[in-house]
């Protein structure tokens, strides 16, 4: 009699778990049968890995390999299409395609500060020191003018991406929890996807209020530091990048190091919890325990390699939402740096101040760019690493 | 051969004063002359490197930023001559206003480079 009472009570659990696996990714239909829910919940899943598309930008998506998104046979080509040589080649595509447009940036640039420079030789021979210091002063705007009309482009594009990133990544977060939930790690998707979700909402935050405030500032700064004549701000950008740069680098480790020991923590607990389930089913069900226990593994491992796929077109996808912008700001990077250079072999040295300032801006943007970057990746690859409770 | 014509031309002007210093004001015309020619020659020589630099600029981005320096720098040596003129034959007070005159003229033309760089700052906010 106690035997049957714990059978019952271990059929019931099973029920409920199955239950709360397929509502968790909107699957929850009239349950005609566990395997016939399973099976709801993994085509249910794939519709979802399907829906990721609409969040992906235009064109991104046109970057993503063919068929990438068509149903059953995703998971099993995936590794070939968006492998080490799809990665490397789309990044030496996007370098291709700015090296152009760098090109001639840098041509522009270089040529502005020649003008001026051959202008500032003739000014030189000017007795009057106040009329030659007013005619630097208009060169050095002319200069600055030409300059900020092509950083103004990189700075709301690295701002642009930092939030298409965010969109991005807040679309694809409740559906890695919704699978990590299937795959019975109830646990440990409610502390990481809430992890994942507070940090891009705090990425989003902080580009809003600090990291764009931030650069305007820097912009004026760099400025300031190329017409004044003392130079007193000379370098309060590159104090500002490091600064900052030391601060979030900091938090961005602490955040990844305390995702990653809580995921461990709640992934043993959810293995505890799956595990104590399964051999409750498997031993207090008659006849079918084993085979439903054998077929909770076999879903919960089909759901793993979903969440895998989902992941890694994700990370895919971020890497290509990012990787233009990144190759942009560190040609423009280069850039500022020549001509400040060249600023300074001509004896321009106030447009050298000016590109060099704005060289440090350039230098924070990339950093920060670069710093989100990695922090989603290491997100989505924490997602990726946790293994199914229910399949162990 | 231009510029030995204007050398020699400034050197018997440096001869000449000090003979002239007896009769007021003449030195000080010569001198005024020979500067005014000087300039005069300078401009000629060097307008085929100016026109050079503005020809180069044309239908780059940066033609109207050259039209602009062109300005401050035609402003600042018509500047610099006349008051040197004024300095020269006594007129001081003169020379100073003039020089005012030249920088605030190039701060001027400077505005609309002003007007641009707040517009472009403005644009990240």
């Amino acid at each position: 009699m106690r035997r049957w009472g714990a059978a019952i009570a271990a059929f019931i659990s099973a029920l409920l778990l199955l239950s709360s696996h397929i509502s968790a990714v909107d699957t929850h239909k009239s349950s005609d049968g566990s395997t016939q829910a399973m099976s709801n919940a993994t085509s249910d899943v794939n519709d979802s890995f399907s829906e990721l598309r609409k969040f992906i930008p235009e064109d991104v998506l046109s970057e993503l390999p063919e068929g990438i998104f068509d149903g059953e046979d995703t998971s099993s080509s995936l590794p070939e299409k968006i492998g080490v040589k799809y990665i490397f080649g789309k990044l030496w595509s996007f370098i291709k395609r700015s090296l152009l447009p760098a090109a001639g940036n840098l041509a522009s640039l270089l040529g502005m500060t020649a003008l001026a420079a051959s202008f500032g030789l003739l000014a030189d021979g000017l007795s009057c020191a106040a009329i030659g210091r007013m005619f630097t002063l208009c060169a050095t705007l002319a200069v600055a003018c030409h300059v900020i009309n092509t950083q103004v482009g990189i700075i709301n594009g690295a701002a642009l991406v930092i939030g298409s990133m965010t969109v991005f990544s807040n679309a694809i977060i409740p559906i890695l929890t919704a699978l990590l939930i299937s795959s019975g790690n109830t646990l440990t998707a409610s502390v990481t996807g809430a992890g994942l979700l507070e940090f891009t909402t705090i990425l989003a935050n902080f580009t809003e209020y600090c990291f764009l405030p931030l650069c305007r500032a820097c912009f004026g700064l760099a400025i300031i530091a190329a017409i004044s004549e003392n130079g007193h701000t000379d370098g309060i950008c590159g104090i500002v990048k490091k600064t900052f740069t030391v601060t979030a680098g900091f938090a961005a480790a602490l955040f990844t190091a305390v995702m990653t020991y809580q995921t461990t923590l709640t992934a043993a607990a959810d293995g505890v919890a799956a595990r104590s389930i399964k051999y409750a089913i498997g031993s207090s069900i008659p006849v079918v325990g084993g085979a439903l226990g054998d077929a909770i593994k076999g879903t919960a491992a089909g759901l793993s390699l979903i969440k895998s796929s989902v992941g890694a077109v994700g990370i895919v996808v971020i890497i290509l939402i990012v990787s233009p912008v990144l190759i942009n700001l560190f040609l423009n990077g280069a850039i500022l740096g020549i001509c400040s250079a060249a600023a300074k072999i001509l004896g321009c040295d106030r447009i050298a101040t000016l590109m060099a300032e704005l060289k440090n801006v350039s230098g924070f943007i990339l950093a920060v760019v670069a710093l989100s970057t990695t922090i989603f990746i290491i997100g989505l690859s924490v997602f990726l690493k946790i293994n199914p409770a229910l399949s162990v | 051969m231009t510029t030995l014509k204007i050398c020699g031309a400034a050197l018997l002007c440096a001869a000449a004063v000090p003979i002239l210093r007896e009769m007021k004001g003449m030195s000080a015309l010569l001198s005024a002359a020979v500067a005014i020619m000087a300039a005069a020659a300078a401009i000629a020589s060097i307008y085929p490197s100016v026109s050079f630099l503005i020809s180069a600029a044309e239908g780059t981005a940066f033609e109207s930023y050259a039209a602009v320096l062109l300005k401050a720098i035609g402003i600042g040596y018509c500047t610099v001559i006349t008051a040197d003129a004024c300095r020269g034959a006594g007129a001081d007070t003169a020379a100073s206003g003039i020089e005012l005159l030249g920088r605030a003229e190039i701060l001027l033309i400077s505005l609309p480079l002003i007007t641009e760089l707040l517009s472009g700052v403005a644009g990240l906010i």
